[in-house]
């Protein structure tokens, strides 16, 4: 009996988590509503998907950019909304050179992640890489190296 | 002893001397009226008494004065910064205040704490109310931008065809004297309302209103043209189910925002059309069913346009 018991969770288990851990990436307006007071202004919103307790999630990003002939870093921290398992990305850097946003999330011992292009105020839906596992830095220079946002 | 006797007899005889005269009426009178004088009240002594009257009413005005100016004075107020020919003054503007911008003046009106409203030339508006519950504003005509920090439904403009209700936001206006005009939105989501009529307009999305319609239906900026001119004349020309095909037959993805919209705006055949056309687009979500939509569910709907809003 406990077996059966056994192996119908590990059942069940392997349905929620068949889809795997993935993000939703979107403009602003997918998370403002949702989100506290004097903290609408972001350049996207973040989704994690496929997650059974999202309250154990974890969001990073860092902005990658390159600036003049210099290549830079600039974490920003996501701020969560009043729904669970979505974030607001705001941006942490200038306006100068080109900007991409390397995010990695966690649920248990699975990652996602996703490479967003931004220009200034905008993500660039157009060049967003959705990943199995975190960016690694040759995929976030390779995304830098291919975008060419419009000036 | 001998001496006083004599002195008493000569006064004695000298009386005696006297004639007799009757005195005259004025005495009695004044005697009589000192004799009834203790059977009435003392009279009271009244600074101006003539002017008693007149004293209260100016001690109520003077005190009526002082309460106004007190409620004025701490009445909740904006402030206002004018800029005409590169000068700038500030001001305080109260609810009832007009404040009006000429071809070479600007303002910037801070909201309370929650925001800013920076008024154009050629403008005219009025504080309609400034409670920390409602700050709302009157457009009469010209172009304002707001930015507003705050909890939704907290900031409203008014114009005579449409009230645009502030979600968090920053956004421009432009109206005219008649009531038609332009909401265009850069941050945020901003509901434009009229008569029962509700039009969401997220950032990036612009919606026409008119005098005699009120509200159009929202759309991206980047929308086709040949979009928006079959939007103006379904909004506005009664262009009916002409119009909704050349909607359908130039949306794009992100164009699901007016299609959500014109969903609950047209005849149950039209609607089936503009659901199919929406879920050639973007995948219908999990928990969102044709039944529901067709019959106007309102979760199902709200629930749809949160899931579309991450595709735009």
């Amino acid at each position: 009996m406990v077996k059966k018991l056994a192996l119908l969770f590990v059942l069940a288990a392997a349905s929620v988590w068949a889809d795997g851990l993935s993000l939703t990436i979107g403009p602003p307006v997918a998370a403002q509503l949702a989100m506290p007071t004097k903290k609408f202004f972001g350049i996207f919103a973040v989704r994690i998907n496929g997650c059974a307790d999202v309250s154990k999630a974890q969001l990073k990003a860092s902005g990658e950019g390159i600036v003049g002939d210099e290549r830079r870093s600039a974490p920003t921290e996501p701020a969560a909304t009043l729904t669970p398992g979505t974030y607001m990305v705001s941006r942490q850097w200038g306006n100068d050179g080109k900007w991409v946003v390397a995010v990695s999330a966690t649920c248990g011992s699975e990652t996602a992640g996703a490479i967003v292009p931004t220009h200034l105020n905008n993500m660039v839906r157009e060049g967003i890489q959705l990943l199995p596992h975190a960016p690694t830095k040759a995929e976030t220079d390779a995304a830098l190296k291919a975008f060419n946002p419009a000036q | 002893m001998s001496e006083r006797p004599k002195d008493e007899k000569f006064v004695h005889d000298a009386l005696d001397r006297l004639p007799v005269v009757e005195a005259p009426d004025s005495i009695w009178r004044s005697i009589e009226a000192s004799l009834d004088a203790p059977a009435r009240a003392p009279e009271r002594r009244v600074f101006w008494p003539r002017y008693r009257w007149a004293f209260a009413v100016a001690t109520a005005a003077l005190v009526a004065g002082i309460g106004l100016y007190w409620r004025t004075a701490n009445r909740p107020h904006w402030e206002v910064t004018l800029t005409r020919a590169g000068k700038t003054t500030q001001e305080a503007v109260r609810a009832g205040d007009w404040l009006q911008t000429d071809a070479s003046s600007t303002a910037e009106v801070r909201v309370g704490t929650i925001g800013t409203v920076e008024v154009s030339p050629h403008t005219r508006l009025r504080i309609v109310t400034t409670r920390p519950d409602e700050h709302r504003i009157s457009l009469q005509h010209g172009q304002i931008k707001a930015t507003i920090t705050a909890p939704p439904k907290l900031f409203f403009v008014d114009t005579k065809s449409a009230t645009a209700v502030d979600l968090g936001c920053q956004y421009t206006m432009n109206v005219d004297d008649y009531g038609n005009g332009l909401l265009n939105v850069t941050v945020g989501w901003v509901a434009f309302e009229w008569q029962g009529r509700q039009s969401l307009v997220p950032a990036g999305a612009q919606c026409r209103t008119h005098a005699t319609a009120g509200p159009g239906t929202p759309y991206f900026e980047d929308a086709p043209k040949a979009l928006v001119n079959a939007l103006e004349d379904f909004d506005f020309a009664n262009g009916g189910e002409t119009s909704v095909g050349a909607i359908l037959a130039n949306a794009r993805q992100r164009d699901t925002l007016t299609l959500w919209h014109l969903l609950s705006r047209v005849a149950p055949p039209l609607r089936a059309q503009i659901f199919d056309k929406m879920i050639s687009l973007a995948p219908l979500p999990k928990g969102i069913t044709r039944d529901k939509v067709l019959a106007l569910d309102p979760q199902t709907l709200e629930t749809w346009k949160n899931e579309l809003a991450w595709t735009w």
